[in-house]
């Protein structure tokens, strides 16, 4: 069924939610303060905008191995898609049109943009395979999964990572069954822009490979009809041309490629260990606990949306068994894939944990995918308790899809702009989670809460200590007026006149030395969130002495 | 279906737990979110924690998470570094439990509760220590001149350490150094080796104060605490910053204790045991006055970042 065309009026509604998903969240993107990783993305476009220049300039120069080298050089870990993305949108949308007053909007206009193809695409797979109210339930709570919104507004390749596999999966899926050049190409050009976008990607082949001999391991236990040729020509396109769309848009591999492609994998196969907190204690070298990826999964996605995702596997796996629907085989197989790849990397306890629940995202858009199977069945048992009349049917189901989005929908707006601090009731919210011993905060953009704090306390061109904000983070905010011009983020403490805190535990010994330079231990400012300290403000009195040499 | 007992088919119905689950998500996300009392309600309760605060006795909050919001609105006065700060709870008479949630502190959850009263969404209790070791001397109060001398020690020769009052405090950050104070007596050998009051992190990344003392990569570093009141032994503790030294990078730090030449024993610290406790025996001594001899080595250690607590304990 994914292999049809669409009908206008849900090409029209899926472009209307995609938009609408864009239009919330660069309404919501002002009370958000920068990551450190997008501080790093930011000076990496700043670098990319200074080639554009050289293209201008210079023409064909712009491309000789000097200029890439200088200028896809910073980060080159990851690749160039997202980085190329945030540059251009910032020269035109912030410089050039001046549609956006602050650059770190325009910025993050392409993760967003990211964000609501997601939607967008979910929609319409959704729709495809499940019915219209089961494909928007489906794209919906996607968008409204707290960690994803809060993701979705960053310019960052996690959101965007987690589309591009979506996006690829959907090609994939309508090219699967024939031999359609277009489509064949469309598939091959998502992979290689998908491998361009971040490492996940190596992941992919991997999981169609797994797909495959599902699909045909179940067609021959059930004796259904084999779908499509026994290798898809598909998977050739993902495999070939995914690996040249990549060379040709990822500049810096033209030069030194295998060294180059061997240094990337090389990073990430050995990543080096960040502390992350998990139930109480604080883990900073393997063994990592296995638990992770699941227990924070439990508590950070709306239960709800999780028990229509189980409700959905539970009819996916009872399609397999006993119907014929070989098509809804292959999609059902390659969201189930989906899932487990992306989870994949944590059955093992040397995975390292440094980005919270963002590692696994692309598993989240294909969990919504289930969960639009498992309101597609609710709502069909539901309806058949009701009685057989006009309009109740209708009203019924969008009473359920009511019932299932409110509740995550609410979730999300009430996460922001805390975000990575979100913990669902299952946990006990936030002061639940809390005093389980999860981690509160990390990645240092709480700044963005204690920023009218810091402009109202601080003298004329105080010293401001960042603690875990990036200190191009820190001149984000202030470039765009969020801080004001005057102030100078630090990470000398001595040198400042304020001390930003983020909790998380092993950090603390940062505040042990603002009580000893600042000779105070009460903050003066703090971000609360349900009650939870998030993060903190120091200011040093006016005469501090040294309470420890008391 | 329809011809299926009554009993199974009520079943079908179990088909609206679905939205009853996702209503009661939403439900709890509203209520769980507003439990917690925020900053206003912690201002509000400074009157009565203040005329409950006895000096000496901290201040713990349950649960721990919320302390940072205690600090902000009650302040320094009821969170004194050397009381928040303290090496363990063994040396307190008692101490002052506010509690929201219904929580209680699981280190003293068992001590007697002395008085119990509740103020908004905050019960106040006063908790005597049921075991509670009478400290005579307490030297992380005693890093000054008069009462302390301080030197490098190798052979015969001995290098005093001066004491500065205003260096200009340092701190290296989250993979720097501690805090490194203003008053301090500094030795020879670089801006680490010196002998003052700092506050590192322990294994649970809690702050203890204590004397940091970094011993020289030959030799010794000796303490000299005069006129101490001594009891029937020294009860104290020692360690690196855990966050920093976890690992167990470096060779082990002995610390030595003694008194006119007497030895009270030593202690060999691994940097990976975190803040671990000591208790070294002054036998025939309890009651009377004398100079106290701490002397630090690690043979070898490059980085060595040392501190330790001490009490005379009764």
């Amino acid at each position: 069924m994914s292999g049809e065309r669409f009908e206008r009026r849900d090409l029209v509604t899926a472009a209307a939610l995609g938009l609408g998903y864009l239009c919330v969240l660069l309404a919501s993107t002002k009370t958000l303060g920068y990551m450190r990783d997008e501080g790093f993305y930011v000076f990496c476009a700043r670098a990319l905008e200074t080639w554009f220049d050289r293209i201008g300039a210079e023409g064909s120069d712009a491309f000789a191995r000097v200029s890439i080298d200088r200028y896809f050089d910073p980060v080159h870990e990851h690749p160039a898609l997202m980085k190329l993305l945030f540059a251009a949108s910032h020269r035109l949308f912030h410089e050039r049109f001046s549609l956006f007053s602050e650059s770190g909007d325009a910025y993050r206009l392409p993760g967003m943009a990211m964000g609501s193809l997601a939607v967008a695409v979910l929609y319409l797979w959704g729709t495809a395979t499940m019915g219209r109210v089961a494909g928007a339930v489906a794209a919906l709570s996607f968008a409204w999964m707290p960690h994803v919104f809060f993701h979705a507004h960053l310019a960052c390749l996690d959101v965007a990572v987690a589309a591009m596999w979506l996006l690829t999966s959907f090609l994939y899926a309508r090219a699967f069954e024939r031999r359609r050049w277009t489509r064949l190409v469309a598939v091959g050009v998502a992979y290689g822009l998908f491998l361009n976008t971040k490492h996940n990607a190596w992941m992919f082949p991997f999981a169609l490979v797994l797909h495959l001999g599902l699909v045909r391991l179940v067609e021959r236990w059930r004796k259904l009809p084999r779908t499509g040729p026994l290798v898809p020509w598909a998977l050739g396109s993902v495999l070939v041309l995914g690996p040249l769309v990549l060379f040709l848009t990822w500049p810096w591999l033209w030069f030194d490629t295998s060294e180059r492609v061997l240094a990337w994998f090389k990073f990430h196969l050995g990543h080096e260990y960040y502390n992350m907190e998990f139930l109480g204690r604080t883990y900073w070298k393997p063994p990592m606990p296995r638990l992770y990826a699941w227990v924070m999964t439990l508590g950070t996605v709306p239960l709800v949306t999780l028990a229509l995702a189980a409700v959905g596997s539970f009819d996916t796996l009872r399609a397999v068994v006993r119907s014929r629907e070989p098509s809804r085989l292959v999609v059902d197989a390659l969201w189930l894939v989906g899932i487990a790849t992306s989870y994949a990397p944590w059955w093992s306890s040397d995975t390292p944990i440094f980005g919270g629940t963002k590692h696994w995202l692309t598993a989240y858009p294909f969990v919504c995918l289930l969960a639009g199977r498992g309101f597609a069945l609710t709502a069909s048992h539901v309806r058949a308790l009701l009685p057989e009349r006009p309009h109740v049917a209708p009203a019924a189901t969008a009473a359920l899809a009511g019932a299932v989005l409110l509740g995550p929908f609410v979730m999300a707006v009430h996460a922001h702009p805390y975000g990575l601090s979100f913990y669902t009731p299952l946990v006990g919210g936030v002061p639940g989670a809390a005093s389980l011993g999860l981690n509160r905060t990390f990645w240092g953009y709480t700044t963005g809460v204690l920023a009218p704090d810091i402009n109202r306390r601080a003298s004329p061109g105080a010293g401001v200590y960042v603690h875990d904000t990036a200190l191009q983070s820190f001149e984000l905010m202030r470039a765009d007026g969020r801080l004001r011009a005057d102030l100078n983020g630090t990470l000398a403490l001595h040198a400042s006149e304020l001390a930003l805190y983020h909790h998380e535990p092993h950090m603390r010994r940062v505040e042990f030395e603002t009580w000893l330079l600042y000779g105070t231990v009460a903050p003066v400012a703090m971000g609360v969130y349900d009650g939870v300290p998030i993060a903190w403000l120091y200011q040093r009195p006016p005469a501090a002495t040294q309470p420890g040499a008391e | 279906m329809a011809d299926w007992p009554p009993r199974v088919r009520r079943l079908r119905y179990l088909w609206l737990l679905v939205p009853a689950l996702g209503l009661l998500e939403l439900a709890s996300n509203v209520v769980l979110s507003r439990r917690a009392p925020g900053i206003d309600a912690w201002r509000a309760v400074e009157s009565a924690v203040v005329a409950l605060k006895r000096s000496g006795e901290p201040v713990v909050v349950a649960p721990e998470w919320a302390e940072p919001l205690a600090r902000l609105a009650l302040g320094d006065r009821v969170f004194p570094l050397g009381e928040l700060a303290r090496a363990d709870d063994r040396t307190v008479p008692g101490l002052l439990e506010i509690a929201e949630l219904g929580a209680r502190s699981p280190a003293v959850r068992d001590w007697p509760v002395v008085s119990e009263k509740r103020e908004g969404p905050f019960v106040l209790r006063v908790l005597k220590n049921p075991r509670e070791l009478r400290s005579r001397y307490r030297f992380v109060d005693h890093v000054r001149p008069g009462e302390l001398s301080v030197a490098l020690v190798r052979g015969d020769t001995e290098r005093p350490c001066e004491f500065k009052e205003h260096v200009v405090a340092t701190a290296g950050g989250l993979h720097g150094q501690v805090a490194f104070p203003s008053a301090r007596f500094q030795c020879a050998g670089g801006e680490q080796m010196f002998v003052g009051v700092t506050v590192i992190d322990d294994q649970d990344y809690r702050p203890r104060r204590c004397i940091w003392a970094h011993p020289p990569q030959a030799g010794t570093l000796r303490l000299r605490f005069l006129a101490v009141p001594l009891g029937a032994r020294l009860h104290g503790f020692a360690g690196l910053s855990y966050f920093l030294f976890r690992d167990g990078v470096g060779p082990p730090v002995t610390l030595a204790a003694s008194s006119g030449g007497r030895s009270f024993g030593a202690v060999s610290h691994r940097d990976e045991s975190g803040w671990s406790g000591f208790d070294l025996e002054t036998p025939g001594l309890a009651g009377q006055t004398a100079d106290v001899d701490f002397e630090i080595r690690a043979e070898g250690g490059y980085r060595r970042d040392f501190c330790f607590a001490a009490e005379a304990v009764e």
